[in-house]
């Protein structure tokens, strides 16, 4: 079990209507597709199981069977933002490392994963370009290719493919796929139906969400 | 690299890069620190040096000394501060003392001048001549005349040489014009009646209080008549006053200094917290702790304040330098403000940076879901 929501009640304004209210949820090992239409709660769920944000009451235990705090975050988590929100002023390769450094990877095997990723993900020639110079589709790979440098436990990725062409969406896929046949979990948010396509290999589980 | 060491950089970059697209801010922050340090540093040195000349003037006039004069109960020793049992003996551990016998007869200068003249141990008239009083040679105390000059005296018209001195330190208690001073042992048999003791005796810290009291206890004790006592007490609490006013405007002063600081780099910091917050909560969500990243902003601010503060006391003081000589005072720039006055203003400012800083640690507590989209 990677994840476990009692009673979550969450709501982003305490004037505004909850986002998830009395909510309970298991999510096991594998991968999990969270789908639905846009204002379901997709991100929250993901912010809220990165410990991103914080419930007004309930609670979301990890596997560890404590709320994901910062530990969480450094170590096990690699988190994909819906807007992929890369570190602004640095080269896309320190990105990465910084990232790496910050879960507590040493530098040298750093710089091998680092560089293993970019080439997966065909980023390697924009490893010393200015993230503000990358198109909107090599930003989703590199935010991608940062979540997976730092070797974390659980990635969750927050519409990874959005805007994304075929061939573009078929390399996250291929790599998720990858990444997953080594035994490892992904909680993966997406109305992407091509995505749901190429992941379909790897055996998800669906949650559904709708707005309220 | 480690990621201590990376994030540090990181952020130095990033604030480079901040500094340089928007100059005003860090310069908006170090010229107030500067502006406000500086004129509180004028303010400290106007009072170090307003106190330093006030003590300086008590010491010269002799004003820390209480003088007492009473009828003299012994002779002078030649060899002793005091003869022995002396009614100022208890006195001597409590301070700095020295007694002087006023002879009846006055002692007459060449030009016919009468000044009083006192007795004093040789080793006392030793002292106060320097070399030229050894071997026994009178004193004489003036300002007219240049030190060290060997002038004929007389007294009961007999003629003796004395050698010329300014009188100073607790001599000026005395409040005399020119006097002089003989060895114990130029007093003779015509001297032994009408003589008085005059005690110059500087208290110390411990006694400073208690001095005057403790004199007439003594004489009480003894049933004699009191004294008569000149007491500086009166124009040691005036100082002492003084040194408080100035405390309480030091006080003040850091206050308002803090409250300016917490204001202005407040406001600013809330201005900045806005461009920084995305790529805090960035950070933040690598699994970079929230203290850490108030603590680069701690740094930059104390950076920023500190080379203000130092810039500050070190034009200040140039700046009390140059408007002294400029005005023409006689008054000496003070070399340094007391440390305690220096600790107040760093305290003052460096606590303002940190308070300024509470609203940032506030920020800081928003989660980052809340801030990344």
């Amino acid at each position: 079990m990677l994840f476990r929501l009692v009673d979550l009640t969450f709501r982003y304004r305490s004037d505004s209507d909850p986002v998830f209210d009395g909510y309970n949820l298991e999510v096991g090992d594998g991968l999990t597709l969270v789908r639905g239409a846009s204002g379901g709660g997709k991100s929250t769920l993901l912010k809220l199981m990165a410990g991103y944000l914080a419930p007004q009451s309930g609670s979301v235990l990890t596997r560890h069977g404590r709320s994901p705090d910062r530990e969480f975050m450094r170590r096990e988590a690699g988190f994909v933002f819906q807007q992929f929100n890369l570190l602004p002023g640095t080269t896309l390769r320190h990105n990465l490392e910084l990232a790496g450094l910050v879960a507590g990877i040493e530098s040298r095997p750093l710089s091998a994963s680092v560089e293993d990723w970019l080439g997966r993900l065909g980023i390697s020639q924009l490893a010393d370009t200015p993230v503000e110079r990358l198109s909107g589709g090599q930003v989703q790979r590199a935010a991608l290719a940062r979540a997976l440098a730092k070797a974390p436990a659980i990635l969750l990725l927050d519409e990874p493919t959005s805007g994304l062409d075929d061939e573009a969406t078929g390399v996250i896929a291929g790599v998720l796929l990858g990444w997953l046949s080594a035994g490892r979990s992904a909680i993966v948010s997406t109305h992407d139906p091509r995505l749901a396509v190429g992941l379909a290999a790897a055996g998800p589980r669906s949650i559904g969400l709708s707005p309220e | 690299m480690n990621a201590a060491t990376t994030v540090g950089l990181y952020h130095w970059r990033a604030l480079v890069l901040r500094w340089r697209s928007q100059p005003a801010s860090p310069l908006a922050r170090w010229v107030l620190t500067f502006a406000l340090s500086a004129a509180a540093g004028v303010l400290l040195l106007g009072f170090a040096a307003a106190e330093g000349a006030r003590r300086a003037e008590l010491r010269r006039l002799g004003l820390d000394t209480i003088v007492i004069e009473a009828p003299s109960q012994s002779l002078l020793s030649e060899h002793a501060l005091l003869p022995p049992d002396h009614w100022a003996g208890p006195l001597e551990k409590g301070g700095e003392l020295l007694l002087l016998q006023q002879l009846p007869e006055p002692a007459f200068t060449p030009w016919g001048d009468p000044m009083p003249v006192f007795a004093a141990p040789l080793s006392v008239a030793t002292l106060l001549g320097g070399g030229a009083a050894r071997g026994g040679n009178a004193v004489w105390l003036t300002r007219t005349l240049p030190p060290g000059r060997r002038v004929p005296l007389s007294r009961r018209n007999l003629p003796f040489s004395a050698v010329t001195a300014v009188p100073s330190g607790n001599l000026e208690a005395l409040g005399l014009g020119d006097f002089a001073i003989v060895p114990a042992a130029a007093a003779d048999e015509r001297d032994a009646q009408g003589r008085l003791d005059v005690i110059l005796f500087r208290p110390g810290p411990d006694m400073a209080e208690h001095a005057v009291d403790a004199v007439r206890r003594l004489f009480a004790v003894e049933g004699s008549s009191p004294p008569s006592l000149r007491d500086p007490t009166p124009y040691r609490a005036a100082l002492e006053a003084f040194t408080s006013t100035q405390r309480r405007w030091r006080t003040g002063m850091s206050l308002l200094l803090c409250l300016c600081i917490v204001l202005a780099f407040g406001s600013i910091g809330m201005l900045e917290e806005r461009q920084t917050r995305y790529t805090q909560a960035l950070l933040r969500s690598f699994g970079v702790s929230a203290a850490s990243l108030w603590s680069v902003s701690l740094l930059e601010n104390l950076l920023l304040a500190n080379t203000a503060l130092l810039a500050a006391l070190v034009s200040s003081r140039l700046a009390a330098r140059a408007v002294l000589s400029l005005a023409g005072s006689s008054l000496p720039a003070p070399a340094y403000v007391e440390t305690a006055s220096l600790l107040w203003l760093a305290c003052a400012v460096n606590a303002g940076v940190v308070l300024s800083l509470m609203p940032l640690a506030n920020a800081l507590r928003r989660p980052v879901g809340a801030v990344l989209p």
